[in-house]
């Protein structure tokens, strides 16, 4: 792999920033690193950058240790979460400053800082400061910076954090479209789930310091590895079952009121264990799924019904006191109508919406 | 710009004014050819300018005053400015702590220090030296300048050493590119304030002062308990030219808004 991380472990005093993360990336990639506050992706950031040191484990830069390697050797473009911009230099002055370290000629200097403006389309901009700019300017200007020094992996830390919705959702596309154009390995961090899942080739997912997941969107969204990881990303139903059968493809398992479930098996489990299984919302449907798709069925009252955007969120309480989400699309409540609180209703999901997150003995 | 109303006009007017009126006593004084203190003057001359530089313990403290005052703005200003610089990087309690205990000297009347820098010289054998005087206006200054520094590096963005050194600056351009141009304001500042203050200094000065190191506040006041004369106005102008040669230097070599804390937005 291009860019491995190998348990990579770090502490502060009393807390554990990192706790044993391994990971690798592929040339040309675009990997986010998704967590919580304090999940600890700022910090893998700044050792891959080399501003901060690992406590243990190593990192590995196309085929070479670069552990021992000061920041200023690493050749890697960083775009900083405030963006810090050098406020004393012009546009120009600031993107050209990776070259005049580098010793390039003034000529090439000049070409090649046009060519990065042109890039993030920020032409005609060369001799403003970075206080006469706005938020999203200074955000080009910065990446156009990383990237003119043709980096062996650019690092974006929170780069849209500070950018109104609008604007953000513009320089996503951005941001992917000259992904594109340059074949850049990119790491993104963010702690916007929507982001990474719409943004990435693949999403590590942090939190406490420790990696719960590293996937493809549709992945680690479907198929997540934990519990943290279902919840973090979307809205989740989170079951409690007691296993009660097991067959060849199919776990019988028990709902705390009683109700049989089916979940397709995974992993070793016995009779006897006691399962998480996790529903997506939008798999719970008001009314049976079309065809003979084998389905579970849970009996619910309605308990609120909140909307949201291009559908509802339902909130059901099965029985033992389980409660369930489902996510019923506009087309659907046109269809079938409103639900109205305290309705008795039947819940449909397809068995193979379901899925075995942990298992405790 | 913001808006200022007539009211806040006349108290600035006011503030300034009162501020400002003593020296327009002391500098007509500088120039009267009365043998004694009478305001207005009678009439003008320089016999006065005349008197202080052919008075040789004068001429002796102005040198004093200014070496003492040069060396202790160049350690003063290098020693906070490191001391701030590494405030700046430090976090929460550390922080605080640090920024405190360094402040406490000014909590102390200058006296007190005073006297503790004469038994602490004596024990070095430095008591009524230069290089005790020059220690003692450290010492005076130093809580002061830090202070200066540190708010002039209020804005310091560390983050901007990590930029510079990921484009590939090595450690001693990452100081140059990265470092310099955002403490130079508050070097420069902490310097004015630095010398300003060692020059004008007169109670450290009684305490440390020797025979060599009799700076020109400490020769002032001895030859003022003896006679009060226009002297003082010239002695006062002789400062003040001083003080105004050095801010012109500082201004040429970085820009009189940034030591004055004058900003255009
Ligand atoms: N220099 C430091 N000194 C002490 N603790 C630190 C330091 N840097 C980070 N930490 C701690 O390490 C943990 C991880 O921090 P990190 O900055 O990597 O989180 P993050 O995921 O980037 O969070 P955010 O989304 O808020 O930027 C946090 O608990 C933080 O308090
Ligand atoms: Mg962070």
């Amino acid at each position: 792999m291009y860019l491995e991380l190998n348990h990579l472990s770090k502490r502060y005093d009393n807390v554990v920033a990192i706790d044993d993360v391994s990971l690798s990336i592929a040339q040309g990639e675009f990997v986010t690193f998704l967590g919580p506050s304090g999940s600890g992706k700022s910090t893998i950031l700044r050792m891959i950058a080399g501003f901060t040191r690992s406590d243990s484990g190593y990192i590995k830069l196309n085929g070479e240790l670069i552990q021992e390697k000061p920041p200023y050797k690493r050749n890697l473009g960083i775009v900083f979460q405030d963006y810090s911009l050098f406020p004393h230099m012009t546009v120009q002055q600031n993107v050209a400053f990776g070259l005049r370290m580098r010793k390039v000629s003034k000529e090439e200097q000049a070409r090649r800082v046009a060519d990065a403006l042109e890039t993030v389309r920020l032409s005609g901009y060369e001799k403003r400061l970075p206080n006469q700019l706005s938020g999203g300017q200074r955000q080009r200007v910065a990446l156009a910076r990383a990237i003119v020094i043709e980096p062996l992996v650019l690092l974006l830390d929170e780069p849209l954090g500070a950018l109104d919705r609008k604007l953000r959702e513009e320089m996503q596309i951005e941001l992917r479209r000259i992904h594109e154009a340059l074949g850049v390995t990119t790491i993104f961090v963010t702690h916007d789930q929507e982001e990474a899942l719409t943004m990435s080739d693949r999403v590590a997912i942090l939190s406490g310091g420790q990696l719960h997941q590293m996937g493809t969107p549709y992945g680690v969204y479907e198929r997540p590895a934990t519990d943290f990881v279902a919840d973090f990303l979307g809205r989740a139903n989170l079951l409690q079952l007691a296993v009660v059968a097991c067959e060849d493809s199919l776990i019988k398992a028990k709902l705390p009121g009683g109700s049989l479930i089916s979940v397709p098996a995974i992993g070793e489990v016995a009779t006897q264990d006691d399962i998480q299984v996790l529903v997506r919302p939008e798999h719970i449907s008001f009314y049976p799924p079309a065809g003979d798709t084998p389905c579970n069925t849970v009996e619910c009252a309605v308990e609120r019904i909140s909307y949201h955007g291009s559908g509802a969120y339902a909130i059901l309480n099965g029985p033992g006191d389980v409660q369930l989400i489902a996510y019923i699309s506009a087309r659907e409540l046109a269809e079938h109508g409103e639900a109205h609180q305290g309705q008795r209703i039947t819940v449909y999901w397809p068995i193979s919406a379901s899925t075995i997150l942990s298992r405790r003995a | 710009m913001k808006k200022v109303g007539p009211g806040m006009l006349i108290v600035s007017a006011i503030a300034l004014l009162f501020l400002v009126a003593p020296i327009f006593v002391a500098i007509p004084l500088a120039f009267s050819n009365a043998r004694t203190l009478i305001f207005p003057p009678p009439g003008w001359s320089l016999m006065w300018f005349e008197a202080f530089f052919k008075r040789p313990d004068f001429v002796k403290g102005l040198r004093i005053s200014l070496v003492s005052a040069t060396a202790s703005t160049i350690l003063v200003t290098l020693i906070a400015g490191i001391t701030a610089y590494g405030v700046v990087h430090m976090h929460g309690t550390k922080k605080r702590l640090v920024s405190l205990l360094l402040n406490v000297p000014l909590l102390i009347p200058v006296l007190v220090i005073g006297i503790a820098m004469l038994f602490f010289l004596a024990r070095l054998r430095l008591s009524g030296t230069l290089p005790g005087l020059i220690l003692g206006q450290v010492m005076l200054c130093l809580p002061l300048v830090f202070l200066i520094i540190l708010a002039a590096l209020e804005n310091y963005n560390p983050n901007l050493e990590d930029a510079a050194a990921s484009l590939g600056a090595p450690p001693l351009l990452v100081f140059r590119e990265a470092v310099l141009p955002q403490v130079t304001t508050g070097l420069a500042a902490g310097a004015a304030l630095a010398f300003i203050t060692s020059m004008a200094d007169t109670t450290m000065s009684l305490f440390l002062r020797g025979p060599g190191a009799t700076p020109l506040p400490a020769a002032m006041i001895a030859y003022m308990r003896a006679r009060i004369d226009p002297m003082i106005g010239s002695s006062a102008v002789i400062f003040l030219c001083i003080s105004i040669v050095f801010l012109i230097i500082i201004n040429r070599l970085i820009g009189f808004e940034a030591v004055m804390g004058v900003r255009e937005e």
